[in-house]
């Protein structure tokens, strides 16, 4: 059978083509990662990545027989990624994930300990207040954390003078009352991040729970009826009495921001990411303590951190890498919001005026978030919830109940 | 003497050796397209095979806790009620939309076709994610498009919360996978009108038939695996249909536009394999009803064309 050039070229391509794919498929299965036994893969967020080429240039330079391969991840993808690079076995050596997500991989045996790691040179003790333990178990260190924060009270000042508000909300009834005042117009008092991650608008419903009495406890909200419908009221009830915006049901936390710096929403809760954001554009912006029932609320901390996976085929030197980023110097160098080590905080980028609420929220009004799965589990149930009663379907003292009650069957299962 | 050895059988071995050729050949040109379709076949097979057969073995080893942990789910009866009538929406608007715009590009007082016909193309090419993040923004209760057109207009009074409002948003994000999907059906209705033969139609005409007699009768009837095959198709990309949905809502407010891929991608999220596992099964067992259904129909087509 006689085969025409252009056909015997194109099936050549095919060929070609096809043997290629699969053969990269297949050592990629076979390897995980880069075929050189010295190719420490480090999978780094976007956020990081420039900060991440200059310390890892650092590195190499003192470690000339490893080197690094940067992989970027995206802060909406690297859960997803993980989760599947992790129960594949086909993992990467060091990953730089969400502490609230360590416990979970670490209950299924994903992580490699590193415990050995702390000691003179990383103390624990060096680490903000509770941070090591969320990412221990068992005698058992999965995770280096070098990131971590509260959310805080952002607002715009001009607003507020505009309003004749002159100082920022200190308890609820004022953050009530000076949203009411300043909803005028376009201008909206507040807006709650209803889209997107569902744990974005659980996380402030158990800010304002923990403030009026619910813990946290062994990474599990205990959350009372009470603590609960406050919580929701104050998420819901102001969606429907219109001090807080109706179109939450449309924003994520990036959509709050601009309409924060384009002068729509006069306050919210958010991360000091924002607030560097509105620095940078020249934008009105001061920043307050998370108001409680009667004062200061609390915030739960939340950060980022190093892990190594136990499918890792070069955890040596997988360690050594997360033990050169623990340093002082590298943590802050890679910090966006606040590092999670003490002496690492004195850099002049922590200390701004406007950052001074947050390192006070975060001292002295923080714990940890909860990072148990069996709440990882029920947070799209509660996230429907507090919605429900911002569409005005439920109450704020039924939707407390159920609630509470999701949260209790959780923590029995 | 002995008799020589029968002169047919001498004669008929050629007679057989190329009966035996023109077998192989026959055999030969007939094992050709198998053997070109093999690899993709194949492959396809793997890619098919392997998610399928791996979800009915985990549901099953897992004792069909999946399936019972997803039936025992508050949700699911509203989850199932917003499938379908997504499902509906969708297909009829398409449907609707698409006969509508074939009709209005057959059209012999329509000038520039070619320019129209590129245009209706541009929703089903466009990424998905592009489409849907346009919506999203057009949709915006207080700053998108058109409730800013319509209150301007004095249609409005007050903005539609077109995609936080329960009653409402099923129809918004429907609108929209119509508006992605209707290009399809208007390209596979335009190609099937000219087909129809002209003769037929100026016969039907000329024993007095009206133009809504000659839809029903003669132009409908022509085209009706055509119609099938894109009903069909519909059914299932909105079966399949994840990006409008999650881009545009989340599956929200409080799961008024959650469907069965917005569900399964949830448990995923949340690392819940077990209800992954559960809710791709119900979700393979749907499609499957109408994966047949559209293999059947295209056999007819085939059959109807060869």
């Amino acid at each position: 059978m006689a085969i025409k050039p252009r056909t015997a070229v194109a099936a050549g391509i095919a060929v070609l083509a096809v043997v290629g794919i699969g053969g990269a498929v297949a050592a990629n299965v076979a390897g995980g990662s880069p075929a050189d036994e010295n190719t420490v893969t480090w999978w780094v967020p976007d956020w990081d990545y420039d900060a991440a080429t200059t310390v890892v240039a650092d590195f190499e330079a003192e470690h000339p027989d490893i080197d690094v391969e940067l992989v970027q991840t995206t802060g909406d993808t690297v859960a997803n990624r993980v989760s599947v690079a992790l129960e594949s076995g086909n993992t990467p050596d060091v990953i730089t994930d969400s502490v609230a997500r360590v416990k979970g991989y670490a209950d299924k045996g994903q992580l490699a300990d590193l415990r050995d790691l702390y000691g003179p040179d990383m103390p624990v003790e060096d680490f903000a207040p509770g941070v090591v333990d969320v990412v221990s178990q068992d005698n058992q260190t999965f995770a280096v954390p070098y990131r971590w924060a509260t959310n805080a009270l952002i607002y715009n000042p001009d607003l507020f003078a505009a309003a004749g508000i002159q100082e920022p909300p200190a308890t609820w009834a004022d953050f009530a009352a000076d949203a009411q005042a300043l909803t005028q117009g376009d201008v909206v008092g507040t807006a709650w991040p209803m889209k997107g991650e569902p744990s974005d608008l659980t996380l402030r419903f158990l800010d304002f729970a923990v403030s009026d009495g619910a813990s946290i406890d062994d990474g599990m909200p205990a959350l009372t009826p009470e603590a609960s419908t406050a919580a929701a009221s104050l998420i819901g009830d102001s969606v429907t009495q219109g001090w807080a915006s109706p179109s939450s049901f449309e924003l994520d936390n990036t959509g709050i921001r601009e309409l924060f710096l384009q002068g729509r929403v006069a306050m919210y809760l958010g991360g000091v990411f924002d607030v560097d954001a509105a620095v940078e554009q020249g934008a009105p912006i001061a920043t307050a303590l998370l108001p409680g029932p009667d004062g200061p609320g609390t915030a739960q901390g939340v950060g980022w951190a190093y892990i190594v996976p136990e499918a890792s085929q070069r955890q040596e030197a997988a360690k050594e890498l997360v033990a050169y980023l623990g340093q002082p110097q590298n943590m802050a160098a890679l910090t966006l919001t606040f590092p999670a080590r003490i002496s690492a905080s004195q850099d002049a980028k922590f200390t701004t005026p406007e950052r001074s609420a947050y390192a006070e929220q975060l001292s002295q009004h923080s714990t940890p978030a909860p990072n148990d799965p069996r709440w990882t589990a029920v947070i799209q149930s509660v996230h429907d919830e507090l919605q429900r009663v911002a569409l005005g379907q439920t109450s704020a003292a039924d939707a407390g109940a159920t609630i509470t009650g999701i949260a209790q069957e959780a923590s029995s299962s | 003497m002995t008799p020589t050895a029968p002169p047919r059988l001498k004669a008929a071995e050629p007679i057989d050796g190329a009966a035996n050729t023109e077998a192989a050949r026959t055999l030969r040109a007939n094992l050709r397209p198998v053997a070109l379709m093999l690899p993709a076949a194949a492959l396809t097979a793997v890619l098919m095979a392997i998610p399928i057969i791996t979800t009915v073995v985990r549901v099953i080893s897992d004792g069909g806790q999946g399936l019972s942990r997803l039936f025992d789910l508050p949700n699911i009866w509203q989850v199932l009620a917003n499938t379908a009538a997504w499902t509906l929406l969708a297909v009829v608007g398409a449907m609707l939309v698409g006969y509508l715009g074939a009709f209005v590009l057959g059209s012999r007082h329509l000038r520039l076709i070619g320019l129209w016909r590129g245009l209706i193309m541009i929703p089903w090419i466009i990424p998905g994610v592009v489409g849907a993040t346009v919506w999203r923004w057009s949709l915006s209760t207080d700053y998108g498009i058109l409730n800013a057109l319509l209150l301007r207009t004095g249609v409005l009074e007050t903005p539609v919360r077109w995609l936080s409002e329960p009653s409402v948003v099923l129809w918004s994000v429907a609108l929209v996978q119509v508006w992605v999907t209707a290009p399809f059906v208007v390209l596979m209705v335009s190609a099937a009108l000219s087909g129809v033969p002209a003769e037929r139609i100026e016969a039907a005409r000329i024993d007095g038939a009206g133009e809504l007699a000659l839809l029903w009768n003669i132009t409908l009837p022509a085209i009706r695996t055509t119609s099938a095959i894109c009903l069909l198709t519909l059914v299932i990309w909105a079966l399949n249909s994840f990006t409008i949905i999650w881009v545009l809502t989340g599956g929200g407010p409080a799961g008024a536009s959650t469907i069965l891929p917005i569900l399964l991608y949830q448990a995923f999220q949340r690392g819940d394999e077990t209800l992954v596992y559960g809710v791709a099964l119900v979700q393979l067992l749907i499609g499957a009803v109408f994966a047949v259904l559209f293999a059947r129909t295209l056999r007819t087509d085939m059959e109807e064309l060869s």
